[in-house]
């Protein structure tokens, strides 16, 4: 099956550095005392909370919810007291959000309305798109967005193609890949039952050529369903952005913002989303854990780690035998994209993928130098914009000239930034070009 | 909460290990086999030409850049009194020696505030080696046979006026070294246009390159010029002396990812179709002369040359049309240095007309929507 594996024009390749965990077993992490569950881990409306202090929750327990269409419900990890319903620092938005702070009293008692769905065939597709709402989950590639969302295209963009993303494209992250491996089939069901709530019939799931195992084991779970297949795309750098990945295996490109993948008939979803999905419907047991990858040059013993969401950095880099020197950057997330630390005093929430403690040599603080126009930024921008005039014009508070070269398309991948040889933090600039516009959009 | 001396930046927290140290550093090292098989064709000229050239370009670097940092003109001033007042104390020993005690003097000076000032980390990347890569160039386009004063003024020209006048590296419109060989050409024609070593064209009236030669119409039989020009040419500019040598490092940048196929394909192809068109020798015309560096090293600046690809083109292709009627319908034997300055002329107009075409907008689409 040695096929050319498929592509999108432009992106980086990157250092993968996935070598110190990508051969092992995902483990279960140590179940954390105390959990602190913000009731914001998602693209759209915060939750409310529904308990207060010293109400007992049960795992599984709902404990916060939104009435707004785009958000998903927020579900207790653990069973025993909340100690706390206050603000906490939250990892993806920097700032303290309101979040749900539970004692564990260690039994993991499940809440009674945790009971499997029934048989996928049995369900309809309003019945799996309400589990999935009511389960919480979100996109767990790192965009966290409603995956009830998602599935639930208006009437008049017709889908007819279902993209599985597995490409895992940022370096260090291997948790998407051993997932692949040990629950191939588990992944199989989410993608059907996915598929079933999108009413689309063909799907593919998408796997970077440089995990030729992860790409046979799918390619076996996917064996007795026809309507499914398995497609090796290019390892390059953003290979897991959902346009590129529509772009390199169906060659569709999105429209710009506010284009949506349901605009060229396509939805995609995530490899752990799928497997959420699945254990949702056959357990009923809503997204209380996810996998996660704690690594770095820093850390002992690397490890992918199956962990109750809520547990904090702290104890999830304990467990992995400490740290070996002093970090310089804490990373929630991949090297690309993640979101770097200023406490690590932060919870593993739905969307962090991985756990990342660079030191000074794997990171780069060099100041930046003069733009020498290279050009290097736009052949890398898989977006085929041109980062180095919105940075200058940005630069200029010119921006009515920034707005020319479109900052709103950037899905900062950070592969211009990554490829300068000036180190000039382009993804800032076209962060506050965003910002900026936006704003006077807004005005107006 | 815990004290930490975490960093928070905007992500990426990881990049390519290419900088512009790095990029400058690949220059050199595919301008030097050129220029050493150069140098050994010219000897102790040669010699002095590139490492004056190179020495006062890193020297005006320096001190424009002390210039603007707020205590930079203070230490301007120092360092010019000092190299002043102690040659004029040994002047009786005669004005040559007294010139390079200044020089060494001043260097020291600055040499020394330079070194203070990448200890207080207030400032990097001084030599971040494009002055070199400037002062390189420019002795590349000078004969070899010059005044030590002429690549001295040049360098000082190319790094003062060819860029750090629009604000340094990065900001300049017109290619550095090739301003200043403009400018020397203008002010001191007779050196720039007749210090050739050998003449390849013994039997050509004075010491004519063999592109004078063609252009008086004294030359027939080009092909048997062929080898030695894309071999071992000492008729020329420092670095003309070899094509092929030029043509290996411009290949090396290619695949080292430093500079991309366009402006050298395109530059070079539309010099082949005009010669034939005309009916001249296409080999001849990319041989000889400063085609090959030009369209390698001096139209592939990224400073002053166009961003896209497409622009690239028009670029490469505008060059190679200029060079060529220059060539052939202009007083001057040559056309690349005109060329390329003409089309960095036309570099901001080039990028601000040729976009990218938006990702997820098609062609027809982008023609609505303009």
């Amino acid at each position: 099956m040695e096929v050319q594996a498929k592509t999108f024009p432009g992106g980086v390749r990157v250092t993968h550095s996935k070598d110190r965990t990508e051969h092992l077993e995902i483990r279960k992490a140590i179940d954390p005392r105390t959990v602190v569950i913000p009731l914001h881990q998602h693209t759209g409306a915060p939750c409310d909370p529904l308990v207060k202090k010293g109400d007992r929750v049960l795992v599984g327990q709902k404990i916060g919810d939104s009435k707004s269409f785009v958000s998903a419900p927020i579900h207790a990890s653990v069973s025993g007291a909340v100690t706390a319903v206050e603000p906490r620092p939250h990892p993806a938005l920097l700032r303290s959000v309101m979040s749900v702070v539970i004692e564990s009293d260690g039994a993991f008692e499940v809440d009674p309305s945790v009971k499997p769905k029934g048989d996928l065939d049995s369900l309809s597709p309003e019945e799996i798109k309400q589990a999935i709402r009511e389960a919480g989950i979100v996109g767990l590639g790192g965009a966290a967005f409603p995956t009830s969302v998602k599935v639930s295209p208006p009437k008049e963009k017709p889908i007819d193609a279902f993209l599985l993303n597995g490409a895992e494209c940022e370096p260090y992250l291997t948790a998407d890949h051993r997932l692949m491996l040990e629950e191939p089939d588990l992944i199989v069901f989410g993608v059907r039952a996915l598929m079933k709530a999108i009413g689309v019939e063909k799907g593919i799931i998408c796997v970077e050529d440089n995990k030729p195992d992860a790409i046979d084991a799918m390619s076996r779970a996917v064996a007795d369903y026809p309507n499914l297949s398995v497609a090796a795309v290019r390892a390059k750098y953003p290979q897991g952005g959902e346009k590129q990945l529509i772009r390199a295996v169906l060659g569709r490109e999105v429209p710009p913002p506010p284009g949506l993948p349901m605009d060229v008939g396509v939805v995609v979803n995530n490899v752990g989303t799928a497997a959420a999905v699945a254990t949702a419907i056959r357990t009923g047991m809503p997204l209380v854990e996810r996998v996660l990858t704690v690594t770095g040059s820093l850390v002992k013993e690397p490890a992918n780690l199956r962990v109750r969401l809520g547990t904090s950095f702290n104890d999830l880099m304990d467990q992995c035998g400490g740290l070996t020197g002093e970090p310089v950057k804490i990373v929630a997330g991949g090297p690309m994209m993640g979101i770097a630390q200023y406490t690590t005093d932060v919870p593993a929430i739905k969307g962090t993928s991985g756990i990342l403690v660079l030191s000074e040599r794997d990171t780069v603080l060099e100041d930046a130098t003069n733009c020498i126009r290279c050009g290097r930024c736009v052949r890398a921008c898989p977006m085929f914009l041109q980062p180095l005039y919105i940075r200058m014009y940005a630069e200029a508070s010119r921006w009515d000239l920034v707005s020319r070269y479109s900052p709103a398309n950037c899905i900062e991948c950070g592969s211009c930034a990554y490829e300068c040889p000036a180190r000039l933090p382009l993804v800032q600039w076209i962060k506050i070009s965003k910002a900026e516009l936006a704003a006077k959009k807004g005005g107006r | 909460m815990a004290e930490n001396n975490l960093v928070v930046t905007v992500s990426p927290h990881v990049k390519s290990p290419g900088t512009t140290r790095s990029v400058m550093r690949w220059v050199i090292i595919a301008l030097a086999p050129a220029t050493l098989w150069a140098l050994a064709a010219f000897g102790t000229a040669g010699i002095s030409v590139v490492l004056i050239s190179v020495i006062t370009a890193l020297f005006c670097e320096v001190v424009w850049h002390n210039l603007r940092t707020s205590k930079g003109v203070a230490r301007t001033w120092l360092a010019l009194a000092l190299s002043l007042g102690v040659p004029a104390a040994g002047s009786a020993v005669g004005l040559g020696i007294a010139v390079a005690v200044a020089t060494v003097t001043f260097m020291a000076a600055f040499t020394f505030s330079e070194t203070a000032l990448e200890r207080r980390g207030e400032k990097r990347h001084v030599f971040d080696g494009s002055a070199a890569v400037t002062g390189l160039l420019f002795a590349l386009v000078l004969p070899p046979v010059v005044p030590w004063w002429i690549p001295f003024i040049g360098s000082f020209v190319a790094i003062s006026l060819g860029k750090e006048i629009f604000g340094g590296l990065g900001f300049n419109v017109f290619n550095p070294a090739l301003v200043a060989r403009a400018i020397l050409v203008l002010s001191w024609p007779v050196y720039l246009t007749k210090g050739w070593f050998k003449p390849l064209v013994a039997d050509a009236t004075s010491s004519a390159t063999p592109l004078t030669a063609i252009k008086e119409g004294t030359l027939a039989g080009l092909s048997r010029f062929y080898a030695p020009l894309f071999l071992n040419n000492p008729g020329g500019c420092i670095g003309e002396v070899s094509a092929a040598l030029l043509l290996a490092g411009g290949l090396l940048l290619i695949l080292a990812g430093i500079i991309t196929w366009e402006i050298p394909s395109t530059y070079l192809g539309t010099m082949v179709v005009v010669s034939l068109l005309v009916g001249q020798d296409p080999v001849f015309h990319l041989l000889a002369g400063g085609a090959m560096l030009g369209a390698l090293f001096m139209a592939t600046d990224y400073v002053t040359s166009p961003i896209t690809s497409k622009g690239k083109i028009v670029f490469g292709v505008g060059c190679g049309l200029i060079t060529m009627m220059l060539r052939l319908y202009s007083k001057s034997p040559e056309g690349v240095t005109s060329a390329i300055l003409f089309m960095n002329m036309l570099t901001p107009l080039i990028d601000r007309s040729l976009n990218p075409r938006p990702f997820g907008v098609s062609r027809a689409a982008k023609g609505v929507r303009k």
